[in-house]
């Protein structure tokens, strides 16, 4: 089978000629490729989609195809009329589905659009192999390739190549309102991916295909890269997520994080949300949600560290070993009594420097400074301020611990916000300044 | 162990939360708002302007047709942006290919090029009523344009320059105080007048392009996605266009009544230079109008020529997949960048340089707009009718027949201005 390297720009409109006995005749023009979605980091073509020149619409399977050449393609026999059930479900047709469409560049790390997709012969097959995302991709679809090329070679002396993607670093989106599914393509090659860098990319796309892109990742890496989002960003793909996996997410998030995310969610979803996640988490984020977000109760979290006052530090060792992986701030030991009353508070260098069998009531001060539940953001975020802490801990009416208010939450209070949004680029990061970019 | 000492902080008083109900309406709320306020860019005012003077109340009955069509176009890409997510730019790009992509953008870049010289042209002329040369206000408007579009958050800016546009509601005090001949004006709004002048012509077209600019449509659409407008909000944007189309056409016709009355009746039948425009503003006094008038037409001209040429740059690059955005540095998007800086500087140089009487620019920018109308109607019409794309949003009968109507009747009058010129019909 002669099959040559091709843009499908170029494959579009090529003659199709039926070559049998000897002679071959034009029985139409190609309008579309299909390839087999799903599994390979290549797919190859399935068949061809052809205007007949009697008007109708057919296809061709690639086993009836004799040759793919410059000038034309060639089957072995005459083409049936396109319809729905002789082709694959999971097909994917090249200039309709991925053509001028919006594609997350993995290596890149970005998101960019489909100029024109480059197939390639393999043995007995012609396969899909790269996608065009430069200038060059431009010309040739205009069909001014070679001026194209000779003017962008003079004008950047001959920097400016053909930026073609290799497809297997490559993740198409689904984004069709009526047929969300169609697009079948695996999502592995996203997990390749910094969950921050993923989540730069899911700022930059459009709302329909943010939350499609974040049900293809697995659980984990879309918690992760959750989590990395803006607030806005967050709220908008959690009101658009299954509710399963909405839970799941909310669960791998910090309780106040998702306390404040699901605190700005309507009731039903929310009450959805919190009786699908597991009942520990649940109950901490229900917890959290009964405060007033502009109060201690609504600032904290309720993941700390804390010790009986029995203890000697070897064993306090052992028990913070268990709990440390789930702790928002393990600097801090809090020192409560059995009703959970604070009897004091140690540092983690206190328990390092003192001997393993010293009784940690011996090292913790009891002079502890806290906060109560309903006391303003402002007054906890200046005490925590004003005493140097990295947390504060939060006692309700009966004396009793129910939390710690942690440092980065009081900045975040402490500094204006109007001040940070007026200058959004100036002493930003640069992957900050192009999230803020890419929103506007 | 003693018990602990506590620090014991006041409780403070909740705040309620029926208030957040309010933001979250008022946060849906806004893209019809702003644009409407950008629709009374320098263009505008001049158009409607000039339309008062020349043909006085004549008119005032096309305020109510075009009114109806830039509500339908401007709720269709609100439509669009709300269901698909995707601004129209993109869409564009994905439905028709690179090549009608292309000249479509091209379209859009020729008007907003026009439109740029519009806007420096009103800095302009508002400075001359402080007596102000050009050539240092121009260049001064420049820096502010750039500064404000590169460097500030744009939702600072945007607070900023709608708060001054309620300037505009001196025009219809003004319309009111000024005393017209309320049946001519009543007669005028409901019964068509039209005369196959190569002036009226321009007109007509003028305030078909000035009202249902182009580019507005494009930012519309990017703004519903930016919010992150929701299916089910989309009434909520439906009701922020129509408000917004009505406010804005409301002050057009009152600019138009006001001129109609003041410079028309004086038969001052065209302008020529911002204190004549200024006349309409005359209840307020001489003086005060002067400055009421500068105001508001400075305030337009610096919203609109922050918002225009970036607006426009980021459309064309991101349609055609170019790297866009401020936070990037010039070599990572060039494109971007010289896109902004050329449309700054053709629109900024030609006013400086080319000897056009400032009114006429605004005018003709309008014109050029009005022609190149029916390009992005009809691209806007494909879009939201096609049923893959749109699901059950797409459109219904009425909203389709005012669209195409208004796609028409533009080449139409496009078509007869045409005739007009070559033979010779003044």
């Amino acid at each position: 089978m002669e099959l040559v390297e091709t843009f499908v720009s170029q494959l579009v409109g090529r003659p199709v000629v039926l070559a049998s006995n000897g002679t071959s005749e034009q029985i139409g023009k190609v309008v579309d490729v299909a390839i087999a979605g799903t599994a390979e980091s290549f797919p190859p073509v399935t068949g061809f989609y052809l205007k007949h020149r009697d008007g109708s619409l057919r296809y061709a399977p690639f086993s009836s195809v004799r040759a793919v050449t410059e000038r034309e393609v060639s089957l072995a026999s005459e083409p049936a009329p396109a319809t729905s059930t002789a082709e694959p479900a999971d097909q994917l047709l090249l200039a309709k589905d991925l053509q001028d469409k919006q594609i997350v560049d993995v290596d890149g790390r970005k998101v960019v659009r489909v100029n024109d997709l480059k197939l390639a012969p393999a043995g007995d097959s012609l396969r899909l192999i790269a996608c065009d995302v430069g200038v060059s991709g431009i010309f040739r679809r205009l069909g001014l390739k070679h001026w194209g090329k000779s003017l962008l070679e003079r004008a950047s002396r001959g920097k400016m190549g053909d930026a073609l993607i290799s497809w297997d670093a490559v993740q198409p989106l689904a984004h069709d309102v009526s047929e969300p599914i169609r697009l079948r393509v695996p999502q592995d090659r996203m997990e390749r991916m910094h969950p921050s860098d993923l989540a730069a990319i899911i700022e930059e796309l459009n709302a329909a295909d943010q939350a499609s892109l974040v049900e293809g990742l697995g659980d984990k890496l879309a918690a992760e890269a959750f989590e990395q989002l803006e607030p806005e960003t967050q709220l908008s793909i959690l009101e658009d997520l299954k509710p399963e996996l909405a839970a799941d997410v909310i669960e791998q998030m910090d309780p106040d994080d998702a306390a404040d995310l699901l605190a700005e969610v309507d009731a039903q979803t929310q009450a959805d949300i919190l009786s699908r996640m597991e009942p520990e988490e649940a109950k901490d984020v229900r917890e959290l949600l009964r405060h007033d977000e502009a109060t201690a109760g609504g600032l904290m979290t309720t993941e700390y560290l804390s010790l009986p006052p029995g203890l000697r530090v070897s064993d306090a060792f052992e028990h913070i070993r268990k709990s440390a992986e789930e702790a928002e701030l393990v600097y801090y030991i809090y020192v409560l009594d059995a009703e959970g009353c604070i009897l004091g508070v140690l540092s983690l260098r206190d328990m390092i420097r003192a001997a393993p069998d010293t009784p940690i009531k011996d090292i913790a001060t009891d002079d502890v400074v806290t906060v109560s539940l309903d006391a303003s953001r402002e007054e906890v975020a200046s005490m925590i301020a004003r005493y140097d802490f990295l947390a504060v801990p939060v006692i309700d009416e009966d004396g009793r611990m129910r939390g710690i208010v942690t440092v980065d939450d009081a900045i975040d209070v402490l500094m204006p916000e109007k001040v940070r949004k007026l200058f959004p680029y100036v002493g930003r990061s640069r992957a900050l300044r192009d999230r803020a970019a890419a929103k506007n | 162990m003693e018990s602990a000492e506590t620090v014991k902080i006041q409780p403070t008083v909740k705040r309620p939360r029926a208030w957040r109900s309010i933001v979250l309406f008022l946060s849906i709320v806004g893209p019809g708002f702003i644009t409407a306020n950008l629709d009374n860019d320098a263009g505008g005012i001049g158009t409607y302007s000039q339309a008062g003077a020349q043909f006085g109340y004549g008119f005032l009955w096309l305020l109510i047709p075009v009114t109806v069509a830039l509500i339908v176009v401007q709720e269709i890409c609100v439509r669009l942006g709300v269901v698909t997510g995707k601004g129209l730019g993109d869409l564009i790009r994905e439905k028709f290919g690179v090549r009608i992509t292309l000249f479509v953008m091209s379209a859009l870049v020729l008007t907003n090029l026009f439109t740029t010289v519009a806007e420096f042209g009103g800095v302009a002329a508002s400075a001359e009523i402080f007596h102000i040369g050009r050539f240092v206000a121009v260049p001064v408007a420049v820096v502010v344009v750039a500064l404000l579009a590169l460097v500030f958050d744009y939702k600072w800016v945007e607070k900023i320059f709608i708060s001054a546009s309620f300037i505009y509601l001196t025009y219809i005090v003004s319309g009111i105080l000024v005393h017209p001949d309320w049946h001519r004006v009543a007669l005028a709004t409901f019964v068509p007048t039209f005369s196959p002048t190569k002036a009226y012509l321009l007109m007509f077209l003028a305030v078909v392009g000035t009202t249902i600019t182009p580019w507005m449509q494009f930012y519309i659409q990017s703004s519903v996605v930016e919010k992150g407008v929701k299916p089910k909000e989309l009434v909520y944007s439906q009701v922020d266009v129509v408000s917004g189309c009505l406010m804005t056409d409301i002050v057009a016709y009152f600019i138009i009544v006001a001129c109609g009355a003041t410079l028309y009746l004086h038969h001052i039948y065209a302008i020529t230079d911002a204190s004549q425009a200024a006349l309409a503003l005359a209840p307020f006094g001489p003086r005060l109008a002067e400055i009421l008038f500068a105001v508001g037409l400075l305030n337009a001209s610096l919203f609109a020529g922050s918002v225009l040429p970036l607006s426009t740059a980021y459309t064309v690059c991101e349609a055609l997949g170019f790297e866009s955005g401020v936070g990037r540095k010039f070599r990572e998007a060039p494109v971007f960048y010289s896109l902004y800086v050329a449309l700054i500087v053709l629109g900024a140089g030609a006013v400086l340089f080319l000897h056009v009487p400032i009114f006429v620019v605004l005018v003709y920018s309008q014109v050029v707009s009005g022609i190149l109308l029916p390009v992005i109607v009809v691209a806007m019409l494909f879009l939201v009718n096609d049923a893959d794309l749109m699901g059950k949003y797409v459109n219904g009968k009425a909203w389709n027949a005012i669209a195409w109507l208004t796609a028409v009747v533009t080449i139409a009058a496009t078509a007869a201005l045409l005739v007009a010129s070559l033979f010779g019909f003044s």
